[in-house]
């Protein structure tokens, strides 16, 4: 028994070690060599569907946008979205009908041909559905087959952003053949008789260059390059997507070469990649944080004061809340982010932090002498940097002309999100993303708008300012709307209960044996461009 | 008692137990503030009625509160676990799918904490008061004392980045296929197909998080192993047993340690159970596609039907592993059956 005893646990201390010394001859870890090497990306995953008539997530958007196709897409050399399967397409005279001629080539991977009624049944059923895919879609009264490869979309009113809108991710053209035999369904019933969304999380039925192989969640996604592509093939055969949610796993993981790209790196870990075979590309993104001040005086309080709102806008430090946010951050005038037709140069940070106008402007106010205010901040962190650690600068930097802020944390999921949406909060720091590529997805900042309103900001209190969201939406020629666009900015630049405080940067971290490897705003990289 | 008729009772008292933690969750879900509406659409679908309203109807949130409950009960009594918001798929699917991921890394934790635990306490009171002694407490305190996140990227940091002896992250090298699904563990899996090379590479992979995981664990099992030999030793039948001249070894492991057993068993089942409640942080490091990541990626979505099922689960896993450990206690001891 004694000896029986012994070697059981001898055996098991074996096992032990063994498993420890032999695991530094992982194939895992060898680095890729051979040309039909996998491309291998880890990201912090937000995605849970690669169905186009659902997804809305951050990530969602680099999956589905290369293994299906749009009418436009847009490309990192033109501001403009560019054809990708229209080959052109005609606006009517009222603005309100768009006719796109398709281009003939386009097959799917299923073979079938990419034709008008492909287009009518997905947009339909992303349109039907009542998802957040269908927010994006609003506006849209039919869309008609007009012959095989021409299709007609009517909208209720014009919209200059509407070629812009078909580039996002619910307008993606699907295989109406296969979702039909999947269960899919694109009239009214959709919201309850759609079927296709479980095949589309795991397989495509799209016409881009990669197909969606697998996706386990919470595990790993892999695409393989669609080798019947209508136009050119991309380099890799075979990208696999690994989730690995923890920062540190990913810096070691780059580090190491068992990954090629990672995503979610902090300005401070990419400092750690000094001297390794890593490369790191940093992008500005259309993320913009922003400081919001309730104009209803009743919610709002003091910084619902014209003269305090202009007073807080020349005592913050934008300097140090860019060193604060990491390189690459850039300080928008207004809410039109810095990239976007009709934005402006980013503000000059050591002129617009004048402590003396700021000074100034308070004693204009009901509070010459200061005040002390709530500061509801909730517990989000846009690109990586938590609000609250904005809230603690706001707070040092108010400081500084005698407003005196009591930081109050909250949860977003716990009332903050409701309480911001109503309208109720008086002095916070939030953030934005653009739904779709094109500013006028930021007039919602406007005053009646749906933000605007968050900031007790109604259409009566600027009833010229608030009118240029109507006549911006309608104006079909481009010279003129980018012309409101920079009025726009200017006016809410100068006064507003918005302060745009940081456009953020975002940074991926490559071997530095890739090329291609760019920040895009719509999908937030093209795998399709990466190569070796 | 007999022990079927034992574990019939306690089966029984199972079925009351998940009605009770089943019912806890629902409510306890439906009163915390914030919700699935909110978390999951966009700002722009919340500023449309008509989608918020489908939203609500499709997942049964527009019933009064008295008819969800009477839906999920009768759900949950065809084990329907519903469907997660988060993923479109049913909660039993994604259990059935994260679960076994799990169950192999815990069944790994314990087997180190286990044979590190036993060995170490058997040690440490061997040698009572030695130099040796003192080091291996002083490692059981530390095993039970480290937070576990600190652990494992320290570990990560040493043994993958710096040396190189161990792998990453996740359950396999990631570009290694995955071996055939059989029951989901894969070194089964790979044992049962044959993939010599999935087994190994999964049980490189296990070795880091198993030790971080099972640490605290392998700390409690040394202490508890420690004390409780050391006071069996001390009895008057081990006592005896040396004067009749019997082996320090035979008295050490057939007499004294069959008595000290009980208390280390407790021990062992109470801390599987904790490494099962205890996944979120050493999955979400190693990127282990298993209960505690979904569990963590549920939470952070609000998504409350698969909240809901990963606390059945984890509430079913305690109360087996506390059946299973009491039938232990008359295998080891008969003195437990009669009194029970």
């Amino acid at each position: 028994m004694k000896k029986k005893t012994l070697l059981l646990f001898l055996v098991m201390l074996a096992f032990s070690i063994a498993s420890v010394s032999s695991a530094g001859q992982s194939d895992s870890s060898a680095p890729a060599a051979d040309e039909n090497a996998p491309l291998v990306i880890a990201i912090e995953p937000d995605y849970f569907t690669f169905d186009p008539g659902y997804a809305y997530e951050l990530y969602a958007p680099m999956v589905i946008g290369v293994v299906y196709d749009n009418l436009f897409q847009v490309i990192p050399s033109s501001d403009a979205p560019v054809p990708q399967l229209a080959k052109s397409y005609k606006v009517s005279d009222s603005g309100l009908v768009y006719t796109f001629t398709l281009r003939q080539d386009a097959k799917f991977t299923s073979g079938n041909p990419v034709m008008a009624k492909d287009v009518k049944f997905s947009f339909d059923r992303a349109l039907n559905l009542q998802s957040n895919a269908s927010a994006l879609m609003d506006g849209i009264v039919s869309v008609d087959v007009v012959d095989d490869y021409t299709v007609s979309i009517t909208i209720a009113k014009a919209d200059s952003a509407f070629v812009s809108k078909t580039t996002s991710t619910a307008f993606a053209v699907l295989d109406s053949v296969v979702i039909m035999a999947q269960g899919g369904v694109s009239d009214s019933s959709a919201p309850t008789a759609d079927k296709a969304q479980t095949y589309l999380d795991h397989q495509s039925a799209g016409s881009g260059p990669y197909i969606l192989q697998s996706f386990t969640a919470d595990d790993k996604l892999i695409l393989v390059r669609n080798e019947n592509y209508w136009g050119d093939l991309p380099e890799f055969k075979t990208i696999i997507i690994q989730d690995m949610p923890d920062e540190n796993a990913q810096l070691l993981a780059v580090k190491g070469g068992d990954i090629d790209i990672a995503f979610n790196l902090s300005s401070d870990q990419l400092s750690q990649l000094d001297g390794s075979d890593v490369q790191v590309i940093s992008g500005s993104t259309m993320t913009m944080g922003f400081l919001m001040m309730n104009n209803n005086p009743a919610i709002g309080k003091q910084v619902s004061d014209a003269n305090v709102q202009k007073a807080i806008r020349y005592a913050v430090d934008y300097q140090g809340l860019q060193t604060l946010i990491g390189a690459g951050t850039v300080t928008p005038e207004s809410f039109i982010q810095v990239g976007f037709m009709g934005s402006k140069d980013p503000i000059n940070t050591s002129t617009q932090n004048n402590l003396k106008k700021a000074k100034d402007f308070l004693s204009k106010s009901a509070y010459p002498d200061g005040f002390s205010i709530d500061f509801t901040v909730c517990d989000l962190a846009p690109e990586g940097i938590p609000l609250t650690l904005i809230a603690e600068k706001i707070k040092s930097d108010l400081e500084k002309i005698g407003i005196s802020i009591n930081i109050v944390q909250d949860t977003w999921g716990g009332g903050f999100g409701d309480a911001y949406r109503e309208g109720t909060v008086g002095f916070t720091a939030m953030y934005w993303g653009p739904d779709y590529y094109d500013p006028n997805t930021q007039l919602a900042f406007l005053p009646g708008q749906y933000v605007g309103l968050r900031a007790g900001w109604t259409g009566d209190m600027n009833p010229d300012l608030a009118g240029m969201y109507d006549k911006i939406v309608a104006e079909a020629d481009l010279k003129t709307r980018t012309k409101m666009i920079k009025d726009v900015v200017t006016e809410t630049g100068a006064d507003s209960p918005f302060i745009v405080y940081a456009q953020y940067p975002k940074y991926i971290a490559a071997s530095s044996a890739l090329k291609g490897v760019n920040y895009s705003n719509l999908y937030r990289l093209d795998l399709a461009a990466v190569t070796k | 008692m007999s022990t079927l008729k034992f574990i019939v009772k306690r089966f029984l008292y199972l079925i009351l137990l998940l009605f009770g933690v089943a019912s806890c969750v629902f409510f306890i879900s439906k009163m915390v503030p914030g919700d699935a509406v909110s978390a999951y659409l966009s700002p722009r679908s919340l500023s449309n009625p008509e989608i918020v309203d489908a939203f609500k109807a499709k997942w049964g949130l527009d019933d009064s509160l008295i008819v969800q409950y009477y839906h999920y009960i009768q759900n949950l009594m065809h084990l329907d676990l519903g469907v997660s918001i988060r993923t479109g798929n049913p909660v039993m699917d994604e259990l059935k799918r994260s679960y076994p991921a799990t169950m192999e890394l815990a069944f790994f934790s314990i087997l180190f904490a286990s044979v590190f635990g036993i060995l170490f306490g058997v040690i440490s009171a061997t040698k009572r008061n030695s130099l040796i002694d003192q080091t291996v407490r002083a490692i059981s305190v530390t095993g039970v004392s480290i937070p576990s996140f600190w652990f494992a990227i320290i570990m990560l940091y040493i043994f993958y980045s710096r040396l190189g002896w161990a792998p990453g992250i996740g359950r396999l090298g990631v570009r290694i296929p995955n071996p055939l699904h059989i029951t989901g563990m894969y070194v089964l899996d790979g044992l049962l197909t044959g993939n010599m090379n999935a087994v190994k590479d999964a049980l490189q992979h296990l070795v880091l998080p198993s030790i971080v995981l099972g640490s605290f664990t392998m700390g409690l099992i040394t202490r508890n192993t420690r004390s409780s030999l050391l006071e069996t030793l001390s009895t008057d039948y081990i006592r005896t047993a040396r004067a009749k001249g019997m082996g320090k070894g035979r008295i050490m492991f057939i007499h004294a340690f069959g008595n000290a057993a009980i208390p280390v068993l407790t021990v062992i089942g109470v801390g599987f159970g904790n490494l099962l409640g205890g996944m979120v942080v050493v999955e979400k490091i190693f990127s282990w596609p298993g209960v505690g990541q979904f569990a963590y990626q549920s939470v952070l979505a609000l998504d409350f039907p698969a909240i809901v099922g990963v606390s059945l689960l984890i509430a079913v896993n305690y109360a087996i592993i506390n059946i299973v450990i009491d039938i232990l206690y008359g295998v080891i001891d008969p003195r437990v059956r009669v009194h029970r």
